[in-house]
């Protein structure tokens, strides 16, 4: 019996493709979303963003607004990076050569080209300086301190500080689906063990059938390595993501753990039920299960929002019965909502997907004899 | 009796795969299953190993019924299938320990039939390969030792031997009859005929679904007329000293064709004797000559009209 399980897991464990395709390519992606997403989401806040005020009477007349203008753009903690222009024409030419993100032509005008951080930025901070203006002018009046001023705009500044937080956690949800996936990619390690299970599909399914052992038995073993293997495999790309590409789960990791071990559950079944019921070549149960996960994952919105939205308001059975979606649904709410109902509905919902899956297979399995080899 | 096997009938939608098929194999004996591609030789080993579904029939192993969930049965066979039945991940050692161990639990006495059956097909030096780098031949050895290490009281052979170069067939051949001589009763099916002679005690000639004939091989080659067959290469004859060949007693068919003669005879002494001294008498130049027994090409040839290469 332990010869068994030891050579099961070699077996599988030494499998290349399963390994590369569970394991590596998903590192592999992960880092690739890592070196994309990281810059896109979190560079913009660090740097100070280059800005044209043009020199007018407007701008000559009111030193609260050079006072306020001078603060943000001093020091090693700069919003700003400030261009001052004879002409609003010289401003312009700035920013049509993309020399600034946008032109100050007073208080109330702020022009901009582009609708990107920077540019957003800009616009907040006019907003909140026109809003904030009466207080920041009683401040500078009253003699305020420097310390006192610098309080008042770092309330400014804080959609900027926002922002981060907000860039994290968008970054860790990019990550979601990346576990969601390769929690259904546990349907190959299940399409594996029934490849060595059944007479019809390998030599070495035939050996095992001829010997004298019960199949439910056989089934379990594999299904139990199966899940070991694969759902180490979720937790080192999690330790990876975690401690090499500084995702953050937040205090809610038990959670993503629990519904990935439940999603790599319908995985493997998933993969065993296919490989049951699809066809005798392994390839081609491959590629079905493949074209399966792809079309589940385009239904819960991995390519686009919209679909899910349209899925859930005009056919919902679909959506309650596709594993993808109960993955990534729940993984959500662990964002959104850090759990609660609808992620023990999501994780309940799997276990049956998983229970349904496994037992389908093997009442298949099962069968006395197969009509041809 | 080892394996009964009564009135086997299969069928593949419209295909006759096995057509009302019996069998029996005694203890000790070597049963050879003989015939083309798409005999039925695999489909009824199948059928007896209970992996296949059947259409109508009877089968019994050890006199009991065979059947899916027979384990105490599937317990006394060994099975070395067509196709080289090994796991890639595993060395040739734990692949033969692995099979072994879903017959054998105790790990001590299973070490210890391991290690019997890596001396039986001399892989002892080949253990922690894996089966990626054996050649063909170490191969289809390594396949064997995964069938027989459980030390099964029949083993059922399915073409053992194909893609097999001459050198690892002989050490295969020689290695079934030494299993037979330690008292495993053996299936043997192949469509090598040489193969079947050399080993097997009985032969069942199968073609299309169908059992043509069956006995040993003298039994086999007595059901035909040829008994023996002239051959006589490089010589020019014409069609009058082709008739006067015609008049030896016993002969019963001369083809002429490209430089060769061939001469069929039912029986008889002297046949070779008589028919140089025809070729003398008639001044006919000739060169090589040899006599041939029948085969059980010829066996298979005179029965169903084609060879039993095809």
């Amino acid at each position: 019996m332990r010869y068994s399980w030891m050579y099961r897991f070699k077996c599988l464990l030494l499998d290349k493709t399963l390994i590369f395709w569970s394991l590596c390519f998903p590192l592999m992606l992960a880092t690739f979303f890592s070196l994309a997403l990281k810059p896109a989401l979190t560079d913009h806040t660090f740097k100070a963003i280059h800005v044209a005020v043009v020199n007018n009477t407007d701008y000559q007349n009111d030193t609260a607004f050079q006072a306020v203008l001078k603060q943000v753009s001093t020091g090693e903690d700069a919003i700003l990076n400030i261009t001052l222009t004879g002409s609003k024409s010289e401003a312009e030419k700035l920013l049509k050569d993309d020399k600034v993100d946008g032109v100050i032509v007073n208080k109330k005008k702020l022009l901009v080209e582009g609708s990107g951080m920077n540019e957003s930025v800009l616009k907040t901070f006019m907003d909140s300086y026109i809003q904030k203006e009466a207080m920041i002018m009683d401040l500078i009046k009253q003699g305020a301190s420097q310390e006192a001023i610098e309080k008042a705009l770092m309330q400014d500044t804080s959609f900027i500080q926002k922002s981060e937080e907000e860039s994290a956690q968008l970054f860790a949800v990019s990550f979601y689906t990346i576990i969601g996936m390769v929690s259904l990619m546990g349907g190959y390690w299940g399409q594996r063990s029934i490849y060595d299970l059944r007479a019809d599909q390998s030599p070495q399914g035939t050996r095992v059938s001829v010997a004298p052992t019960h199949h439910l038995r056989s089934m379990m073993v594999d299904i139990l390595i199966d899940i070991i293997i694969h759902f180490t495999i979720i937790m080192i790309l999690i330790a990876y993501t975690s401690f090499v590409l500084g995702v953050s789960y937040g205090d809610k990791l038990w959670m993503i753990l629990l519904i990935s071990f439940a999603g790599s559950g319908a995985g493997i079944s998933l993969g065993m039920f296919t490989s049951c019921y699809a066809t005798k070549n392994y390839g081609v149960n491959n590629m079905i299960l493949t074209a399966f996960t792809l079309l589940c994952s385009f239904l819960s919105g991995m390519m686009s929002v919209n679909v899910k939205y349209f899925v859930e308001t005009t056919i919902p059975w679909l959506a309650k019965i596709n594993p993808v979606n109960m993955i990534t649904d729940a993984l959500y709410s662990v964002y959104y909502y850090g759990g609660g109902p609808r992620f023990w509905n999501d994780f309940i919902s799997l276990l049956i997907f998983t229970a349904i899956c496994f037992l389908c297979a093997y009442f298949r399995l099962r069968r006395k004899k197969y009509a041809s080899l | 009796m080892i394996v009964h096997v009564d009135n086997l009938v299969k069928r593949y939608g419209d295909l006759l795969a096995l057509d009302h098929l019996n069998m029996d194999v005694e203890k000790g004996e070597i049963l050879g299953l003989l015939g083309p591609n798409g005999s039925g030789k695999t489909t009824a080993i199948n059928c007896i190993l209970a992996l296949l579904q059947y259409d109508k029939g009877n089968i019994s192993l050890f006199d009991q019924p065979m059947a899916p969930d027979a384990y105490d049965l599937k317990r006394r066979i060994g099975v070395v299938l067509q196709n080289v039945a090994v796991f890639e991940e595993l060395t040739v050692y734990e692949n033969i320990d692995y099979f072994c161990s879903l017959y054998v639990k105790e790990s001590a006495k299973r070490k210890q039939l391991v290690e019997e059956a890596l001396r039986f097909v001399e892989l002892q030096e080949f253990s922690k390969y894996r089966p990626s780098k054996l050649s063909g031949g170490l191969l289809r050895r390594l396949n064997i030792a995964c069938g027989i290490a459980h030390k099964p009281d029949l083993l059922i052979m399915d073409e053992p031997t194909v893609a097999v170069d001459p050198q690892s067939r002989n050490a295969i051949l020689e290695g079934i009859k030494k299993l037979n001589a330690l008292g495993t009763t053996i299936i043997y099916t192949s469509h090598y005929m040489e193969e079947v002679e050399q080993i097997c005690t009985r032969i069942i000639v199968l073609d299309k679904g169908k059992q043509i004939a069956k006995g040993t091989k003298e039994q086999l080659k007595n059901m035909i007329a040829l008994k023996e067959k002239i051959t006589v290469e490089q010589i020019h004859i014409t069609a009058p000293q082709i008739a006067q060949l015609k008049q030896l007693e016993n002969l019963y068919e001369c083809n002429y064709q490209g430089e060769t003669l061939e001469a069929k005879f039912t029986g008889g002494n002297h046949n070779l004797l008589h028919l140089m001294e025809t070729l003398q008498r008639e001044a006919v130049a000739f060169g090589k000559v040899y006599s041939e027994k029948p085969t059980l090409n010829d066996v298979f040839l005179e029965i169903t009209g084609k060879e039993l290469r095809d």
